[in-house]
């Protein structure tokens, strides 16, 4: 079987695509609404009365810091994590661990990617596109388009626990899209991904977006969000320390904060979080 | 042998080698600040106290004075040798203990150690492991019983007892190692359970039918082969008297060190077997999958998964292909018994059969996912269903299971014999334990999970709350029979044919009820339980 998905073969990394909004469900402004929002686990508090809007047709990126509480949102805005407090509100509902037909609709590639690692590629997203309720024929026909145009036929008959950390990372995210979902959680979907394997995923993404569903996606690698988002929050000790639109980087323009400019939205991120530049004398 | 010696002539082998011991030992005591691993603390503590001093005193000082007094102390100290010889291996190859690698081949590569140094760390940590030193204790105490006496010096018994622990340990790890290299094709595990088939219905009654005989020549061929295994061995160089025997027995031991280390060392760097080819057809609605969609939508397709993963896991599938043999044990191990005894000892078996087949994932049904666990709380499922179609796909197998021994009973049961009401009795006692243990399993899985390591072949997988429930499980029925067997005759027995009937219609209401309430306990304990078996990550 031909896969169908188109291959983008000459992606512009410096000038992002940027394709018109489209609202699929009129009367939704957001896809995501997170009010008060508190994680504890004893004395520390990981997530702190967080409270945020994410435009239903956006690309939003979450930044921050290690331990700064980037995955515990995820997993609370997921069902993986039970908040302490506040309220999480997903395409207009009310939403918490047991909300089955919530999950439906959105996909999520979680930290530490939750494969069933002895189950072969095929078989894997096959049980996730039943679970999300796709039937037989649809099932097959996705799950034999993702495996060759995610470039993992070779790997057919292995388990996934034989897979590389990369190969890892292609099928929990083909898991996570499998079933079209109108929010997709992605939390650090690019790391270890080759060159052209990440070029296609944001070329997905963009296209994603253009059809007005929503990525929400955490990551470290600065330079992808910066071409690839439209909104970035960024979180520093489980509160929000910056949110604003970055499509003015695109066109020459700068980010502000505390009444300084940033022409790149690394040098605001270090303004935020603050630099480190200890050195190592016997290095 | 020169490159091997060559190999620790580096000056910082020494402190390196120490510093990898006493990680393990901060690994030891990390662990035993677990849950799971104070009760593992307790029976160790409990074990330590209590067998070191019975292996002491009585397995020691007691041997050496029987031995003495009766003239035959080289005998006996071969004899008590062998036992805990065997007894080591024993207790390596069942509960994985002893011998396990607290580093592997693959992460002391990181470090700066050549492969003999790797060899030697590796094996010198596992031989310091706690449970060995228990066995150290047992053979010293016989080494410091016969000292005491005065059969014995120091000299000699000392340098014995550490040749013959080593032995004793290499002869495990090569066993484990065989087996393990076995069980990674399906052709070796299902040799091994020929393998394993033949020693539990033929190995009792070859030992019956050599001990019957009473042969003069058998016997002694049987004593000088013992003499020159490791314990006759040792046992020459403890309690032999002149030069030559001693001498011959620390040779002896020798020889079995450097023989087995050198095959050891061979085995481990024999390239591991490589699929020529990685790609394939991917096949559709297999046999799992047609099965899984017996149970519909909401749980087939997590039915198909546990049963992938049930199949899959070699301890699982040996487990659960080797446990129908078990039902032969009452004819073959038991051969002496009347036909009367037959029924009461297939009636236990049944259930024993029925509790322990595949009981590493039954009672630990989130345990073996390890990160997938994750998976269950982002899906469109209850949580509960995950647990529910788990122990569903377990039942499953067993039934199967369950069912082959059934056949194979039949075949080897006097048929001439066998009435409706037995038929009855062994059937729903069977039935009965298989939906107790499920229920059970479901509730060990919630309240006593353990992350388990879906490859490793040797290791006692199940948590504290699932050893008790095995146990259990073996020992009950094994001290009702032994009661009821000398009390009440077959036909009196029979009377209440509809006992296990009852109990089976017990059991069902228990599972029944497990399955329906388990979403309250299940859904409070889900983030720790997930945490327990996916690891807490960054947050």
């Amino acid at each position: 079987m031909k896969p169908t998905l188109e291959v983008p073969t000459n992606i512009p990394e410096t000038t992002p695509e940027r394709v018109p909004q489209q609202d699929p469900q009129p009367g939704v402004d957001f896809a995501i609404r997170i009010e008060n929002l508190t994680k504890r686990y004893g004395d520390l508090t990981a997530v702190d009365d967080l409270t945020l809007r994410v435009p239903t047709g956006r690309l939003f990126g979450f930044l921050g810091p290690n331990g700064a509480g980037k995955s515990t949102t995820i997993g609370c805005l997921t069902g993986l994590i039970d908040p302490t407090s506040g309220a999480i509100n997903l395409l207009g509902e009310g939403f918490n661990a047991d909300s089955v037909d919530l999950k439906r609709r959105i996909g999520v590639m979680p930290e530490g990617l939750a494969l069933f690692d002895h189950l072969y590629a095929h078989e894997f997203l096959a049980f996730n596109a039943r679970m999300y309720g796709l039937d037989e024929a649809t099932t097959r026909q996705r799950v034999e388009e993702l495996i060759t145009v995610l470039d993992l036929t070779s790997a057919t008959k292995k388990r996934l626990s034989e897979f590389s950390t990369g190969m890892r990372k292609k099928v929990a995210f083909a898991a996570a899209i499998i079933h079209r979902p109108e929010i997709l959680f992605l939390d650090e979907p690019f790391e270890s991904i080759d060159p052209a394997g990440v070029a296609m995923l944001k070329d997905w993404l963009r296209r994603f977006v253009a059809g007005g569903r929503t990525v929400f996606m955490t990551t470290h690698v600065l330079e992808t969000v910066e071409r690839l988002c439209d909104d970035v929050a960024i979180i520093k000790a489980g509160r929000i320390a910056w949110r604003g639109d970055i499509g003015q980087l695109a066109t020459g323009g700068t980010l502000h904060h505390e009444g300084k400019e940033f022409n790149t939205l690394e040098a605001l991120f270090l303004a935020i979080v603050g630099e480190r530049y200890e050195r190592l004398e016997w290095l | 042998m020169e490159s091997f010696l060559k190999g620790f002539k580096r000056e910082e082998f020494p402190s390196q080698f120490w510093v990898l011991v006493k990680l393990r030992y901060r690994m030891i005591w990390a662990h035993m600040r677990t849950g799971s691993g104070k009760m593992t603390l307790l029976f160790a503590v409990y074990l330590l106290l209590g067998l070191l001093s019975v292996l002491f005193l009585l397995g020691g000082i007691g041997t050496a004075i029987a031995a003495i007094e009766l003239g035959r102390g080289e005998s006996i100290a071969q004899l008590m040798l062998a036992g805990l010889f065997v007894n080591g291996i024993g207790l390596s190859l069942l509960f994985g203990v002893g011998p396990r690698s607290a580093f592997t081949e693959d992460s002391l590569r990181r470090y700066p150690l050549n492969r003999h140094e790797r060899f030697v760390i590796r094996h010198v940590i596992g031989l310091l492991d706690p449970t060995w030193l228990l066995f150290i204790a047992g053979v010293f105490g016989i080494a410091v019983g016969f000292v005491w006496l005065g059969a014995g010096t120091i000299l000699t018994t000392l340098p014995s007892v550490l040749l013959f622990i080593t032995a004793n340990y290499l002869v495990t790890i090569l066993l484990l190692t065989i087996v393990g290299i076995m069980m990674q094709t399906r052709r070796g595990a299902a040799l091994l359970g020929g393998l394993v088939l033949l020693l539990v219905s033929f190995g009792p009654l070859l030992i019956a039918s050599l001990a019957a005989t009473r042969s003069s020549a058998l016997l002694t061929v049987l004593h000088y082969l013992l003499k020159l295994t490791p314990p006759g061995a040792a046992a020459a160089m403890i309690a032999g008297d002149g030069f030559i025997r001693i001498a011959g027995g620390a040779s002896l031991l020798l020889i079995w060190c450097c023989g087995l280390a050198w095959i050891l060392m061979k085995l481990e760097t024999k390239p591991k077997s490589t699929e020529a080819s990685s790609a394939g057809t991917m096949e559709w609605n297999d046999l799992y999958d047609q099965f899984g969609d017996l149970f519909g939508r909401r749980y087939g397709p997590m039915v198909s998964k546990s049963l992938r993963y049930h199949m899959r896991c070699n301890l699982i599938r040996f487990s659960l292909l080797t446990s129908p043999i078990i039902v032969l044990m009452g004819k073959f191990v038991f051969p002496g018994q009347s036909k009367n005894s037959y029924f009461f000892i297939s009636i236990a078996i049944f259930f024993i059969m029925s509790a322990a087949a595949g009981a590493a994932l039954m009672l630990n049904l989130f345990g073996f996912d390890e990160a997938g666990i994750r998976r269950y709380a982002i899906l469109p499922v209850a949580f509960g269903d995950a647990l529910r179609s788990g122990s569903l796909a377990s039942l499953a197998l067993r039934l199967v299971t369950v069912c082959v021994a059934f056949a194979l009973w039949l075949m080897f049961y006097n048929n001439e014999t066998l009435s409706w009401r037995m038929f009855a009795m062994i059937i729903s006692g069977s039935l009965a334990s298989l939906f107790l243990f499920n229920a059970l399993g479901i509730w060990t899985s919630i309240l006593s999970p353990k992350n388990a390591d879906f490859d490793a072949i040797w290791n006692n997988r199940l948590s504290f709350g699932g050893n008790v429930v095995v146990i259990g499980g073996i020992l009950i029925p094994f001290w009702a029979m032994m009661a009821v067997m000398n009390r009440v005759s077959e036909e009196a027995l029979l009377r209440f044919w509809w006992t296990p009937l009852l109990f089976l219609l017990i059991s069902l209401g228990f599972f029944g009820l497990t399955m329906k309430i388990i979403d309250t306990p299940l859904n409070a304990r889900r983030e720790s339980l997930i945490n327990l078996i996916a690891g807490a990550k960054d947050r």
